[in-house]
């Protein structure tokens, strides 16, 4: 499983991929999880099975959504609270629900 | 009141936010945007060139009898200013070159978008941009208006130059080779017609433009583009552009790249014309500069709330506390998003004032500060992720610029403390609150 992470230049955002990576670890789980900047998402998109954006890009949304629907891949918003307390089981349950 | 703040979240989240949106999406804006980035390494490179060539030392404030670090300093200094041009040419082949990198850049960025030959396009914008910006005389290039002074062209360049490929392109205006030619001989005339017409359209208007004006068509474009650079190199345009950068953030949306689509090229422009100057020995003439934004206006992130980071970690409610931990130490790289989404300042009334406001203030205080000449002027720059006072260093040579940083980061502690103090009342009863009834039905529950 690979669960791409998208934020304005990847840096806040890794924040989030260590506490993802932390939770999926405790619960022995197999994935790969990256944080990219957001001008990377179109060359990239096609490798991953799900891709979140950081809120503060979330007026990419609707330009992300159909690029990653071209590539059968499902693109949401993590959810402002849990972003901002770099919440990873959180973070990692929502990108999960999207995968299924 | 709370009718009319309802009244403007309201705007802010339906309005505001989408249009700004659209416009941090737009195709021009976000190709100029990446162009940006893109220039990024070669003005650290050059910085580091000019600190290598320029000691923070002024041999005539030495006294008789110098320490052993002001002694180094004046032999680091004899050793740069006997080896000036050798220590330079890594500067005067980056920074100093800075509108090719750009132009190449943008029109990459902007051939992705139309899915057009992007090896193509940079080839043939570079060509454009050479045409109007250096045009060859005596076997040499003129280098005069291929650095920062000739960054609005390039953007203009490279923008105009891959939309007329573009319109080309929708037309079908190409060379049509009979069936049976291989496709890749075939595509080797492709952009044969783009170079002519872009040859055409950009070495006639040089040509018009220097037999009406006498000038280069980057020196025109400055000229033109004068009072606009004027207006944003003030303390009003301080003011404004940080402004909007933090509604932007209240908003939700990143402040900093949206405005700095339009603006970076404007205080990226200023820091590098005053590294200009500096090596040539001139007084250097802009005071709103880039790194001024990344270390002074924005200490710790938008919004400067690494000052709020700490006062929310000493916070007697667990939910602030958490925040403020978790936000300290990106906050010394200046990324802020655990507290602009944790705290939330995002559409968080309270925080409306501080977080809008704060920044503004302290950018026209710094500009203030530096047009009386009590801080140097910024001419270098490492990247923005260097902690506040480094940075701040790094981009002057100036002591005097890094104790400003920490009266700056005392300020905006000070001005949003009354502010935190007001927010964190509720949190604190109702955390309080519930932790009693939780122990209330644990009493129920054993009994």
């Amino acid at each position: 499983m690979n669960i791409l992470l998208v934020c304005n230049a990847g840096m806040s955002t890794s924040l989030v991929v260590q506490k993802m990576e932390k939770e999926a670890a405790k619960r022995g789980l197999e994935v790969k999880i990256k944080a990219e900047p957001v001008e990377k998402f179109e060359d990239i998109i096609a490798e991953y099975d799900v891709a979140l954006l950081g809120p503060q890009i979330r007026y990419k949304l609707k330009p992300f959504k159909k690029i990653g629907a071209e590539n059968n891949v499902p693109v949401e918003v993590i959810e402002t609270a849990a972003y901002g307390m770099a919440d990873g089981k959180k973070v990692l349950d929502h990108a999960l629900s999207l995968i299924k | 009141m709370s009718k009319i703040q309802d009244k403007f979240m309201a705007f802010l989240e339906n309005k505001f936010m989408p249009v700004m949106g659209e416009i941090a999406n737009q195709r021009h804006v976000t190709a100029v945007k990446n162009g940006m980035i893109g220039i990024i390494p070669f003005t650290i490179l050059g910085s580091v060139m000019l600190i290598l060539r320029f000691p923070p030392i002024d041999p005539n404030t030495v006294g008789t009898d110098p320490n052993l670090l002001i002694r180094m300093l004046l032999t680091w200094k004899n050793w740069a200013d006997a080896n000036s041009s050798t220590i330079m040419m890594p500067y005067n082949m980056s920074m100093a070159l800075l509108g090719i990198f750009a132009v190449i850049g943008i029109a990459n960025n902007l051939a992705k978008h139309y899915k057009l030959n992007q090896l193509s396009a940079i080839l043939l914008s570079l060509m454009s941009y050479l045409v109007v910006t250096a045009p060859a005389t005596d076997g040499a290039l003129p280098a005069t208006y291929l650095d920062a002074k000739g960054l609005f062209t390039a953007i203009i360049v490279g923008l105009l130059s891959v939309e007329i490929m573009k319109f080309m392109d929708d037309k079908n205006i190409e060379i049509k080779m009979p069936d049976g030619v291989p496709p890749a001989v075939a595509n080797s005339f492709a952009s044969l017609i783009p170079a002519f017409a872009l040859m055409i359209v950009f070495y006639g208007l040089s040509l018009i433009v220097q037999s009406m004006s006498g000038m280069l068509v980057p020196e025109a474009i400055m000229t033109m583009m004068q009072p606009l650079v004027g207006a944003v190199d003030s303390p009003y345009g301080v003011f404004f552009t940080v402004l909007l950068c933090q509604l932007l953030w209240f908003a939700g949306i990143h402040g900093a790249t949206t405005v700095g689509a339009v603006l970076y090229p404007f205080i990226i422009q200023n820091f590098n014309i005053n590294a200009e100057l500096r090596m040539a020995g001139e007084s250097m003439q802009y005071v709103y500069t880039r790194p001024m934004w990344a270390f002074m206006i924005c200490i710790g992130g938008s919004g400067a709330t690494l000052a709020l980071a700490f006062l929310m970690a000493r916070s007697k409610s667990k939910q602030l506390s958490s925040v403020g931990k978790i936000a300290i130490l990106p906050g010394l790289f200046n990324i802020n998003e655990p507290i602009i989404f944790g705290a939330p300042m995002v559409l968080n009334p309270i925080m409306f004032f501080p977080f809008v406001f704060i920044s503004p203030i302290l950018g026209v205080l710094s500009y203030i500060v530096t047009d009386l000449g009590l801080i140097t002027k910024g001419f270098a720059m490492g990247p923005w992720t260097t902690p506040a006072p480094i940075g701040a260093f790094i981009a002057t040579l100036d002591w005097r610029a890094v104790v400003w940083v920490f009266i700056l980061f005392i300020l905006s502690g000070i001005m949003y403390y009354p502010f935190f103090k007001i927010y964190e009342k509720p949190l604190v009863e109702e955390e309080r609150a519930n932790a009693k009834a939780e122990a209330d039905r644990e009493v129920t529950a054993s009994a």
